[in-house]
């Protein structure tokens, strides 16, 4: 069989109808105005420096008596869980009848380059928490950690264990050197301690260079190719742009958690081979004793699920421990149709199952 | 057409001027993700263009194997032949271009200087970084420095070399990356043989945009073999750690010079900001406190304990009424009979009031 059959005419055609359905998507980019994202209504309940922590508006009468909070990740921006009506894990968890909380942290600078991974976890997470338990008269909260926000969970529920209540991990990388962890091989010889000299803050360019480095071909050529073919379809160019904008919207990382974060969990491995220091405090996961709930993608390529089924091992104190396979990406396992079924009322019934208000 | 045009070349440079013509006219919040798609097409365009150069002989149905064979060897080679080609003369092949115009973007903003004007540099130069730095600079740089401003013209020295050691560096980057093209090819050519050897006939490549997909995924495989090796681990944390150590001597010389006209340095604000970061913390442990919530947690974490305790106690019990002769009790009897007290707990306040923040965090 002749493997190449590429007319000269198909090939002129192909590249005809290339240009003009970029033609007619120059129009529909004109038409579609700005793009929101971040839509469930919500209000801010507590504020400390740039960090502010909003609830979104309940969507059943009577929502759990305790609080979920959800805990994102530094890198990238937070309305990932919250992108569009139809692509909300925090919408959906609101339909699930749960009383949702998340922590937006802002866009730090240059004011903001000492911060540190203890200022982060025992200051900031620790205030939140202590404001929600004020405001409801408990003692304890659901958190759902993501990515980078899990692992500061994990360090958070094993600093505090009489502050958590139940505890869920989505895609949350504990062991940093399984053989598929390409971000932490690459990390391994950059010297993080001139970089972050150097630059102070690191610019949120830089992570994205990183993050699109792991699929060059795929996230920076071939992408952009099949958008033009979609580019007739308003909504399909909608979702789109979305995206783009939460990929490319990067805060800069707080110089001093970032060179803690890189050198202690990158390099040395110590979430998981039990040395980490937050503050002047051993992360013992050891002290992990409530309910944990931990979701990973089976194609995850930033965060290998062997990377997060690690956990499992860490703590044998928790004696619910719950582990859920999600057959996706880590993009995938916010904004999948799938993801919008499974996930959400997944979690939610997890948590209400393990009330104890 | 001239051997070394691509038969894509008219295509491109119409995209790119109906681009420029349009350009102005475009909603400038998706201008960025215009130019991308763009960028993209041309890419598509030249992917194309070098594949019917190298091809320009279509197969036919009726030839023989070994005709077959040839052709598609002398297809590969001239694919080959033309990546090396570009790779001599520091040039890439398109579809290459993304992950390094990156880097160079990048870079440019990590650096005080631009960095482009770096890119431009090496096209006009067929000489390696190392080579204009042994034949030309190095010989001046190794001059002795004299007289009042010899620190000052060591600086500038250490300076030199050290974008010297980013140039090596971007360059070892580079021919990394036209390793992956030529490894791309290999691939390539070899999945063609496959589809060559296979009857299913939903496997033919009928379309440019097949063919640009089999390339994406050649390339992505050959990126994979190639980004796992300690090799180029090496290479790019050398990338971004020469160009940390340039950047960082390009900050000591700013600061110099602000130092001179009697501004605040880079160095003097980063020491306040840490002090001010720890005054801050002291600060917040300060006001805890006051307020009396260190004093509340160390209490919650009593009460738990105490829960705890009560709740080993009950195991224990409930093993001794099982087993008579157990141990523990015959040791400290008082230990589980101790009647059962709990503490009472505060009552939690009341709601604390809170402001509308959502405007202006970023």
């Amino acid at each position: 069989m002749l493997p190449f059959h590429i007319r000269p005419d198909q090939a002129v055609q192909d590249m005809l109808e290339f240009n003009k359905k970029l033609g007619d998507g120059l129009k529909v980019l004109s038409d579609i105005g700005e793009i929101e994202v971040g839509i469930t209504p919500k209000e801010a309940v507590y504020q400390e420096d740039k960090l502010v922590l909003y609830r979104y508006k309940p969507l059943v009468d009577n929502p759990s008596p305790i609080p979920t909070l959800v805990i994102y990740a530094l890198v990238n921006r937070p309305y990932m869980v919250d992108l569009q009506a139809n692509r909300s894990l925090v919408r959906n968890l609101l339909e699930v009848g749960q009383d949702v909380y998340l922590i937006d942290w802002g866009y730090p600078d240059m004011a903001d380059r000492f911060l540190s991974l203890d200022d982060y976890i025992n200051g900031y997470i620790h205030r939140c928490v202590k404001a929600l338990c004020k405001r409801y008269g408990i003692e304890k909260v659901n958190i759902i950690g993501i990515c980078q926000g899990g692992c500061m969970s994990l360090c958070y529920s094993a600093l505090h264990p009489n502050k958590v209540q139940n505890l869920v991990t989505m895609v949350t990388p504990v062991d940093f050197k399984t053989p598929d962890n390409l971000l932490s091989h690459w990390a391994q010889k950059i010297d993080v301690d001139l970089l972050v000299d150097t630059l102070g803050n690191v610019p949120g360019e830089f992570l994205n260079w990183l993050f699109l480095s792991l699929k060059p071909l795929r996230l920076t050529g071939q992408k952009y190719l099949d958008m033009v073919d979609s580019l007739d379809n308003k909504e399909a160019t909608k979702n789109f742009l979305r995206m783009e904008k939460w990929i490319f919207d990067s805060p800069d990382q707080a110089g001093e958690a970032f060179r803690q974060f890189a050198k202690d969990f990158f390099q040395k491995n110590a979430l998981f081979t039990q040395k980490l220091i937050i503050g002047d405090k051993k992360v013992d996961l050891k002290n992990i004793t409530m309910p944990v709930l931990n979701i990973y993608a089976t194609q995850d390529h930033i965060v290998p699920p062997d990377s997060s089924k690690a956990l499992k091992q860490l703590i044998p104190s928790s004696t619910d421990y719950t582990e859920l396979s999600f057959h996706g990406g880590h993009i995938g396992i916010y904004v999948s149709g799938r993801a919008q079924r499974e996930i959400p009322s997944t979690i939610g019934k997890w948590l209400d199952a393990r009330r104890k208000a | 057409m001239d051997k070394n045009s691509s038969p894509a070349s008219p295509w491109i440079e119409a995209l790119e001027m109906w681009w420029q013509a349009l350009a102005p006219s475009t909603p400038p919040e998706h201008r960025q993700v215009l130019r991308k798609l763009i960028d993209q097409g041309k890419s598509y365009f030249a992917l194309n263009g070098e594949f019917l150069k190298a091809f320009q002989q279509a197969p036919k149905d009726e030839m023989l194997p070994e005709e077959w064979q040839k052709l598609w060897e002398n297809g590969f080679a001239t694919l080959k032949e033309n990546f090396e080609n570009l790779y001599d003369s520091q040039k890439h092949y398109a579809a290459w271009e993304a992950p390094l115009n990156d880097w160079q973007k990048t870079a440019a903003t990590l650096s005080l200087l631009p960095i482009d004007h770096l890119r431009d540099f090496q096209k006009q130069n067929s000489q390696t970084a190392h080579e204009i730095f042994g034949a030309h600079l190095q010989p001046l740089l190794n001059v002795p420095k004299l007289g009042y401003t010899r620190e000052w013209q060591e600086r500038q020295q250490e300076m030199s070399q050290l974008w010297v050691q980013y140039q090596e560096a971007q360059q070892a980057y580079s021919t990394v990356f036209s390793k992956i093209g030529i490894r791309t090819i290999n691939l390539m050519q070899a999945k063609v043989l496959a589809i060559h050897n296979s009857d299913n006939p939903d496997l033919e490549i009928s379309r440019l945009r097949d063919l640009y997909n089999l390339w994406v995924e050649c390339g992505e495989e050959a990126y994979a073999e190639t980004v796992v090796t300690p090799e180029f681990a090496e290479v790019n944390a050398r990338l971004i750690n020469t160009l940390m150590a340039w950047k960082r001597h390009q900050r000591l010389v700013v600061d110099e010079f602000a130092g001179m006209m009697n501004m605040p340095t880079r160095c003097e604000l980063d020491t306040l900001s840490l002090r001010m970061q720890q005054l801050r913390r002291e600060n917040k442990i300060l006001q805890a406190e006051q307020d009396g919530s260190v004093l509340d947690e160390v209490r919650q974490e009593l009460y738990s304990l105490h829960d705890e305790v009560e709740m080993l106690k009950h195991i224990l019990k409930k093993q001794q009424s099982s087993s008579p002769n157990n141990l523990l009790a015959r040791l400290n009897p008082t230990c589980v009979n101790a009647p059962k007290k709990t503490p009472k707990k505060p009552a939690p306040d009341a709601e604390t009031p809170v402001k509308d923040t959502t405007k202006g965090n970023k």
